[in-house]
């Protein structure tokens, strides 16, 4: 499968767009891990805002770099992957500290 | 002055470089294997203000192309550039990890002398190596050049005798960390580490093959540069990250090492891969386009892990911490790593637009980001971290004596180095759309871009910001001299069960 370039008139929406993906994706773990230690539910929903920003900016890239096919495809993967990174890079982090939580309801437990 | 009056002022600064160097290797506060890691923190300061020289004079000479020439041409000067940041960044590595090796293992290094050797030998080779691409910069290249003067691969120029001490010396270094490590106490650091660095020295032999087919030697060429850079470097600067999270904010082993496990697997998933991004250009079949594109886009997940992470730790925590200038170059490396790898990465490399921005000043632009962000952060914290144990493990919080240095010196360079960024990606922008667009990729094209107004005014902008990091690393370098000198009170302590295993 060829690849077709990038149209010129579409060449600042490319790296632009590409640019907003990574930064969204960013933005949107951050606030999501914020909102889950803070508990503030504003940050919840500036978070989902930002992942549709952030499906828009997929969008653009896709059609502007000519995706199709298992590119599609790939697309797809990829944002849903960013949607479900940060969740589950969350619960990681809950449980890598898990004990430490515990341990600070039990003055002088012992720390591994 | 007469010769001898030279010479007498000249053996008296031999004299006094001794009895500062034997007050140095007295010094009560400073393990062996710490002594040694300063003498590469040393060695790695003293080349990066020769980075930022020969970045200047390479500068300059996009400004005025007739400067230095035919005294030190522009070839010289970026490849003196380039390769004095590769090399000091190996220098800040290889000194991390000679700092933490001993408090890690709980024993003596293994093999000291082999490593104080190895040292002087490697500098020795450096100097020798710097001072032949400064003294013989013209002619033509033959299998004898190639073995004594330059081996013409970018990046890696050094010629083929310096290769092979290259590789002596690393493996001398690999027998310290594996063999401490066996003696001492083994953890999920020192596993990760040793294994991550038997895949840093068997890339750089994939480097040492000599073939006359430039897409054979581009093909191997990219398997060193590359996966040092996005694989292995990445996994090193995590061990080290991981061990100084522990000291400086006092981040539970088990943390750290579960992080440092995801992180290098998705790193080694990622990067391996995503090297395709690199082959859309040498005559690879066409799947590479997809596979190096797909994987490229997953190699800023990890770097989406840290930022997470690191909100987590800072709730958990609250920044408390016991080196305020380290700590603040950890944050810059948390930025700097996911902004020039991650977001300047992925704006220009897939094929659908990088066939009108590689090798233009777009990448010139990725790589000052990526390499000061990921890679020149994390060493400068572990020169704040050396210096404040240097002075007796002092106070290096608030209200720290001339705090504004460490402060005014990361700003500048921080800011510097994002200047100069956005310069060369407006620049690269420009060269994008005069040299391959419009022109065609020809060296009409190639010749209008670089001298329409666009481009020179970005690199205007470019030296302007080069001056401002060239000022941040001199008082980077009078701070690192300085900071804590006279200071009394003992560094703030941090929960000492963080580093029990």
């Amino acid at each position: 499968m060829l690849i077709e370039p990038v149209a010129l008139s579409d060449f600042f929406l490319s790296f632009f767009s590409a640019a907003l993906i990574i930064l969204l994706a960013t933005v949107y773990a951050a606030l999501y891990a914020w909102s889950k230690i803070s508990g503030r539910r504003a940050f919840g929903i500036a978070a989902w805002v930002i992942y549709a920003g952030l499906l828009i900016c997929v969008g653009v890239f896709s059609y502007v770099n000519h995706f199709n096919d298992y590119w599609l495809l790939l697309s797809l993967l990829m944002v849903l992957g960013y949607g479900w990174m940060p969740r589950l890079i969350w619960k990681l982090c809950a449980a890598t500290h898990d004990d430490e939580t515990h341990h600070s309801h039990q003055s002088g437990g012992h720390h591994d | 002055m007469t010769l001898q009056a030279y010479q007498e002022k000249a053996e008296g600064c031999a004299a006094n470089c001794k009895q500062r160097y034997a007050a140095f290797m007295a010094n009560p506060n400073l393990s062996g294997g710490q002594k040694l890691a300063v003498h590469y923190f040393t060695v790695a300061m003293v080349l990066f203000m020769a980075q930022l020289l020969f970045g200047l004079l390479a500068g300059l000479q996009f400004i005025f192309p007739s400067f230095l020439y035919e005294i030190l041409d522009f070839n010289v000067n970026r490849m003196v550039h380039i390769n004095a940041m590769v090399v000091w960044m190996l220098y800040g590595f290889l000194g991390s990890v000679y700092w933490f090796l001993e408090d890690e293992s709980g024993v003596p290094i293994v093999g000291l002398k082999w490593g104080q050797l190895a040292f002087w030998v490697l500098t020795g080779a450096v100097t020798i190596v710097v001072l032949v691409y400064l003294l013989i910069q013209i002619g033509s290249g033959t299998d004898t050049s190639l073995w004594l003067i330059n081996e013409g691969r970018e990046y890696i120029e050094a010629p083929r005798w310096a290769d092979i001490g290259i590789v002596v010396v690393m493996l001398t270094f690999f027998y310290n960390v594996a063999a401490t490590f066996a003696k001492g106490k083994w953890s999920g650091i020192a596993g990760v580490l040793t294994l991550d660095l038997v895949a840093l020295a068997g890339l750089y032999l994939a480097g040492m093959f000599y073939v006359t087919n430039i897409s054979v030697d581009q093909y191997w060429w990219w398997w060193v540069i590359h996966l040092w850079v996005e694989a292995t470097w990445e996994v090193l600067v995590g061990c080290i990250m991981a061990w100084s999270l522990m000291k400086l904010l006092g981040v539970r082993r088990k943390v750290v090492q579960t992080w440092l496990y995801i992180e290098v697997a998705l790193m080694f998933g990622s990067g391996i891969l995503g090297l395709g991004h690199h082959y859309f250009w040498i005559g690879t079949p066409e799947y590479w386009f997809t596979i190096g594109g797909f994987f490229s886009a997953l190699e800023p997940i990890p770097l989406v892990a840290m930022v997470v992470h690191s909100i987590y730790d800072a709730g958990a925590h609250k920044f408390k911490n016991s080196n305020h200038p380290a700590l603040a170059w950890i944050i810059a490396h948390a930025f700097g790593n996911f902004l020039g790898a991650g977001v300047w990465g992925f704006m220009h490399t897939l094929p659908q637009i990088n066939l009108y921005t590689h090798g233009t000043q777009w990448s010139a632009s990725h790589g000052h980001l990526a390499f000061f962000g990921a890679y020149a952060t994390i060493n400068i914290a572990f020169f704040y971290l050396a210096a404040q144990q240097a002075r007796g493990n002092v106070w290096m919080g608030g209200e720290l004596a001339n705090g504004w240095r460490w402060k005014a010196a990361a700003i500048l360079l921080n800011l510097g180095v994002m200047g100069m960024t956005v310069a060369l990606l407006i620049a690269g922008y420009e060269q994008s759309f005069i040299e391959r667009a419009v022109e065609g990729s020809t060296w009409a094209g190639y010749f209008a871009a670089q001298n329409h107004p666009w481009f020179m005014q970005a690199m205007i902008w470019r030296m302007v910001f080069g001056l401002m990091t060239a000022v941040g690393g001199g008082l980077l370098l009078w701070d690192l001299l300085e900071i804590g000198k006279g200071e009394q009170r003992p560094a703030a302590v941090i929960d000492s069960e963080a580093v029990t295993h």
